[in-house]
């Protein structure tokens, strides 16, 4: 969260921007040169003939590595009770705007913090306001944890089944696009005709680690166990390094 | 309706709606001024009236603070005034104390050329101002206080009435919502409580009562039938319960007005009376014409299920529809707009318009 000279100006021409429509957000400047915008953020939407006006206030944490990734986003206010249903992270207590690749793939459309607030938290924070008012989220959600983690992998790659989203995964998590192979969608077609342009396309907003990280998560959640080879077929290759290794030491936890 | 803004949010409309019926204080003061310039021509030194000490002094809902607009949505406002003369009823004819008035408000140059004449009493027509109805009347000296006899429409019999004991029985309902929107006012504009004039505050009780006389308006449009402002007005402040929240006294109001108690005599007649002279009863045409009752409840539980069906809708602008038939074009709109700019003068709501593709909300 240490911002060099270069990255503050540009968080501070960007906070400028910001306030040219949100003129309560105003730049904090915290120890250890972490840069936090807060203040009431006040926003008027109109939904299918609906018009929500309401104002939260907000905390904004600029990232270290701004804006290569989405800052996060706090409510202070105490208008929205911790909640998973409302889509509080339990861990930080930061809103969850979406499903982290969604989030990261709608900020790097401009990278700056007047889309990031406009776009993502207004939406979000409306879509809040709407709910508690009409009972629906305007926009759908996604259900919590790993479930809904892979309920967005499966729109986002219109596919129906698990075993596809994570032989789509591993490719991004091995960093190992091979476009003459066949595609994991069972497709029957190579990948450079399937897939292969749209996981081009993703692999520039997130690192393959959190790819890794996201298909073992569903992996896990599948529960499908480590051992058919149909299976293995399925895992990214660091993982299968993990478990030769652990294959090794396990006589040895035996004995114990 | 659902969450304390948007209650918050009704009530405004509501007040608003009030508001716009209401009498501005401008206007207010200037009524003051000239009924205070009639008073003076009256007592004026050369005057035939001067012996009996003629004052002015209004009464009904210019004194009470219930005045509505015409449902013409005119800037022409009636005020209702006694002019009050120190005559013994046995010294002096209806017709007499009548024409008296009517002489002396005739040898004025300016008054000669706005008077009109009524059945009982004399209206000065200020254009696009005010009507002003001056009603004669002489001291009740059987009773006390400020009770006073007025003439019959026929000129045939006295009438006995006490508008200035009614005012303060109506202040005396609403008094600890009263005494606290004053101090309030006093408060926000850094005076003195006692320099704040009575005229300036507003309570729920009187902005409800407002909006129950423009809804009977509306109702019955020219339809002679239509319940007498005073009826509603008694009513009404029985059922108060000095509630600061104009909705909740608004409801209560409506549900409380029909108590028996309040509108029945022991053998069974309605009978609502005068707080201040039980020889008054507002309800007395009541008895001799049952339609009169009749539509009285049936515009009552209209009203209700109007006010019922606004509360349903929760978007703002459905409310603002649902308020036009009721209320009237004009003065919803006014309203609206001004609600509008009050929430955009306190705070600026910036409208934010989407482009991207939604992210779906999540959480780990």
């Amino acid at each position: 969260m240490v911002l060099n000279d270069n990255k503050k100006e540009l968080v501070m021409q960007h906070v400028e921007q910001l306030q040219t429509t949100f003129p309560e957000l105003q730049l904090k400047k915290q120890e250890d040169d972490r840069f936090i915008v807060a203040g009431n953020l006040s926003f008027s939407v109109s939904h299918n003939g609906k018009v929500i006006r309401d104002d939260y206030d907000i905390e904004i944490f600029i990232p270290g590595d701004y804006p290569q990734n989405p800052p996060t986003v706090k409510e202070i206010g105490n208008k929205i009770p911790q909640d998973k249903d409302n889509h509080i992270n339990s861990k930080d207590e930061t809103l969850c705007l979406g499903a982290p690749l969604d989030v990261k793939r709608t900020f790097a459309q401009k990278r700056n913090l007047s889309w990031f607030v406009k776009e993502q938290v207004v939406r979000f924070l409306f879509s809040y306001s709407y709910k508690q008012k009409y009972g629906v989220m305007p926009f759908g959600e996604l259900a919590h944890g790993t479930e809904g983690l892979l309920e967005y992998y499966k729109e986002l790659f219109s596919v129906q089944d698990n075993w596809h989203v994570l032989g789509l995964l591993k490719i991004l998590a091995d960093d190992n696009y091979k476009g003459h192979t066949p595609c994991p969608c069972n497709s029957g077609r190579r990948l450079r005709d399937c897939h292969g342009n749209f996981l081009r396309e993703i692999r520039k907003y997130q690192k393959p680690d959190n790819f890794l990280e996201e298909h073992l998560k569903i992996f896990n959640f599948l529960d499908v166990g480590e051992d058919s080879k149909n299976t293995r077929a399925y895992l990214p290759k660091k993982v299968l390094k993990e478990i030769k290794k652990r294959r090794k030491i396990k006589p040895k936890r035996q004995k114990r | 309706m659902y969450t304390d803004t948007q209650k918050q949010q009704f009530n405004k409309f509501l007040a608003n709606i009030a508001d716009s019926l209401d009498i501005p204080e401008s206007k207010y003061e200037e009524a003051v001024s000239r009924y205070n310039s009639i008073g003076e021509w009256l007592d004026a030194n050369d005057s035939k009236l001067h012996i009996y000490k003629p004052t002015i002094y209004p009464q009904g809902s210019f004194s009470l603070g219930t005045m509505v607009k015409p449902i013409n949505d005119s800037d022409e406002y009636d005020v209702d005034l006694v002019c009050y003369l120190k005559i013994n009823k046995y010294n002096i004819t209806k017709a007499d104390l009548k024409n008296m008035v009517g002489d002396r408000l005739r040898e004025n140059e300016t008054y000669k050329n706005m008077i009109k004449e009524g059945k009982r009493c004399w209206t000065l027509n200020y254009a696009n101002e005010f009507h002003m109805d001056i009603l004669p009347a002489i001291p009740d000296y059987e009773k006390q206080n400020d009770c006073i006899l007025i003439t019959d429409k026929r000129l045939v019999e006295w009438q006995k009435s006490n508008p200035k004991g009614y005012a303060l029985w109506f202040i005396d309902r609403m008094r600890v919502i009263f005494e606290q929107r004053k101090a309030a006012l006093a408060e926000s504009i850094r005076a003195n409580v006692e320099d704040v004039p009575d005229y300036k505050v507003r309570t729920p009780l009187q902005r409800a009562v407002q909006i129950l006389k423009r809804h009977r308006d509306i109702y019955f449009d020219g339809n002679d039938n239509k319940p007498i402002s005073i009826i509603i007005t008694t009513l009404a402040a029985h059922a108060y319960q000095n509630e600061a929240d104009l909705f909740e006294a608004l409801t209560n109001i409506i549900n409380g007005m029909t108590k028996p108690e309040n509108l029945k005599g022991q053998q069974g007649q309605y009978y609502i009376p005068n707080p201040t002279n039980p020889e008054e009863n507002f309800a007395e045409k009541w008895n001799d014409d049952a339609t009169l009752p009749k539509v009285f409840f049936a515009w009552l539980s209209q009203l209700k299920s109007d006010i019922e069906a606004a509360i349903e809708q929760t978007d703002i602008s459905e409310i603002k529809e649902s308020f036009i038939p009721i209320f009237g074009e004009g003065i919803t709109k006014t309203a609206f707009e001004k609600l509008e700019s009050t929430t955009d003068t306190t705070k600026g709501y910036p409208e934010v318009k989407f482009s991207s593709k939604p992210n779906k909300p999540w959480a780990i």
